[in-house]
């Protein structure tokens, strides 16, 4: 990663180290533990669509097969939950095999109408699974995680987990977006910004990029649903429906599809935003849409975009000319 | 000014491309017909013809991009018919587009790093852990990129955003892009499509001194001018079909060739 990365993800650690001195209710620490979770989500979205190009409202259903995986091993078969774990990588890489290359070719609105069908067809499969999920009833009874003798039964100990795995997560996405896979990635997206017959020219194999980083993005997704799992000690289907996978997409786009930091940003402010707007009861719902609205007509890079055209505009002046540089 | 074609001594007489027959049909238009083209180790072999003279629809096959409905080619002793345009980088053949095909939204420096990416091999679990051996191959990259940017002179705008360049600059990046694939031969579309003078006089001296690092070149080109001054040979194709070949100076005394530009240019 770059060295303001790296400046960046130690300020975060040391962030998330110092925040549970302050915060002791259960119910904050919860939030949290679900921001933490949705970032990891998000990172991996947005490398599939903010770098590679490539949509998908599947993802929520990828989140659903790590749950399940880890409640269904542990409830139904009293297994460790790192073989849920297990399970779940195996499983989704499976299913994201199955969905990513019938639909290679596909584009735009034709990719997103697949991976919705995809996610619905997961979603019905929690739904009717009846004998392994619990059906639409749910499946409760999730012991908590823990390896060998040492087990996770405290919700701040979730909460190191979830952040944990989410800033491994960012380190890893950060690295490699940064090197030549990164470059790859981008090389294919639409033109202007770039040209798979520009990416063939140079020896990049698109096909393989595109169906390597949509299971990537999935693994991400897996790994997040054992933690909530393990967390909730109850699921449903419902958790796990078009609905989520739509709230995915809408972080990255909140937070700026083109950058990682973006995905952390965009996840902490769709996870808060319903905690903020609770005090507007009725309205809460109405006054939600009008944010996210007003985020993306007026902040079109999203949040965080808009963060960093402002610094560009403040140095500009300082400068005392205009600054027309574009980075990523 | 006139840029001679050197008589470069290190072109062979063996045969670094060649074309069997090779023809394409798109449906019932033939738009390459049975073309037997040769393009030989260290020479500058350009190929001209009027518009749809089936110019591009040769370089797509040659390169991967169109699959030939009948004939053989090979290149560097492989029988490339069948093989994709990434495959082709490997074996050290690369090409530039007529109309552009940069990456706009990257850096002018990472449009070539690109260009190494068959040269490296850091993936998904390399990149992502940032190994030792990832550090230090993005060092590498990052200087071998360096000079491929000082070639093309374009290493002040190494930071710009490429699709933020003026055009002329654009079609030098892309040749740049290509040329750090370290290709063995090298296909330009159109080099000189859209440049002015002095721009086309600046391309052609990278072409020269491509060639001159080792690089044979095949080119399509309009400017007749330009062709004449810097090819070792020249085809001329007129409706898919071969009329003329041979030194420059051949080519612009060949009747079939006055006829098919009869109304253009005094050739």
């Amino acid at each position: 990663m770059r060295q303001k990365d790296l400046i960046l993800v130690i300020l975060l650690g040391a962030i998330i180290f110092v925040i549970p001195s302050f915060i002791k209710n259960n119910y904050y620490i919860s939030i949290l533990v679900f921001f933490g979770i949705n970032t990891t989500m998000a990172i991996g979205l947005c490398l599939l669509l903010g770098y590679s190009g490539q949509i998908s409202l599947a993802h929520a259903g990828f989140f659903g097969i790590g749950a399940y995986s880890s409640g269904i091993l542990t409830v139904k078969f009293g297994l460790p939950p790192l073989l849920g774990v297990a399970v779940g990588i195996i499983l989704t890489i499976m299913a994201a095999l199955t969905i990513g290359i019938p639909t290679i070719r596909l584009r735009g609105h034709y990719l997103a109408m697949a991976t919705l069908c995809a996610g619905e067809v997961m979603f019905i499969c929690f739904k009717e699974m009846n004998f392994l999920t619990g059906g639409p009833s749910g499946l409760p009874g999730i012991p908590p995680f823990g390896i060998g003798n040492f087990v996770l039964t405290k919700p701040i100990q979730y909460y190191y987990l979830a952040w944990i795995l989410a800033l491994v997560i960012l380190c890893f996405s950060l690295n490699l977006v940064n090197t030549r896979v990164g470059r790859a990635l981008l090389s294919f997206r639409y033109k202007p910004l770039g040209s798979e017959e520009g990416a063939l020219s140079v020896g990049i194999n698109v096909v393989q990029y595109r169906i390597k980083i949509f299971v990537l993005s999935t693994l991400y997704c897996t790994l997040a649903g054992n933690v909530y799992a393990h967390f909730m000690s109850f699921i449903s289907p419902e958790n796990f429906d078009m609905h989520f996978s739509t709230l995915l997409i809408i972080m990255i786009v909140v937070g700026g599809m083109g950058s990682i930091w973006g995905a952390v940003w965009g996840a902490g402010v769709m996870t808060y935003l319903p905690e903020l707007l609770m005090a507007f009861k009725d309205f809460d719902i109405l006054l939600y849409g009008i944010i996210v609205i007003g985020i993306l007509v007026f902040m079109p890079e999203g949040i965080y975009g808009a963060f960093r055209q402002s610094l560009r505009r403040f140095s500009a002046k300082e400068r005392g000319g205009l600054d027309l540089k574009r980075g990523h | 000014m006139m840029i001679q074609s050197e008589n470069y001594s290190a072109i062979g007489n063996d045969i670094l491309l060649s074309t069997q027959d090779l023809s394409k049909h798109f449906g019932g238009l033939v738009a390459v017909d049975k073309l037997n083209l040769e393009v030989r180790p260290g020479e500058i072999h350009s190929i001209i013809g009027p518009n749809g003279a089936g110019k591009t629809t040769v370089f797509n096959m040659i390169s991967g991009f169109i699959q030939p409905t009948t004939g053989e080619i090979h290149f560097a002793g492989h029988s490339i018919k069948d093989y994709r345009p990434y495959q082709l980088v490997e074996i050290g053949m690369a090409r530039t587009f007529q109309r552009l095909e940069l990456f706009g939204g990257m850096k002018v420096m990472e449009n070539i790093m690109s260009g190494f990416h068959t040269k490296a091999s850091s993936g998904i679990f390399s990149g992502g852990f940032y190994l030792g051996k990832v550090r230090k191959e993005e060092k590498r990259i990052r200087e071998k990129a360096m000079e491929v940017l000082k070639f093309i002179g374009l290493q002040e705008k190494g930071d710009r955003v490429a699709a933020e360049l003026p055009y002329g600059e654009q079609k030098i990046l892309e040749l740049g892009r290509a040329l750090a694939t370290s290709p063995g031969l090298l296909l330009l579309d159109e080099p000189a499509a859209g440049l002015n003078e002095h721009e086309t006089l600046g391309m052609m001296e990278l072409i020269m001194q491509s060639r001159k690092r080792g690089v044979t070149i095949l080119l399509i080109e309009h400017d007749v001018k330009m062709v004449i001054n810097i090819s070792d040979r020249i085809t001329v194709l007129n409706f898919g079909k071969k009329i003329a070949e041979g030194t420059p100076d051949e080519v612009r005394r060949h009747p079939a060739v006055i006829e098919a530009y009869l109304g253009k240019e005094e050739v």
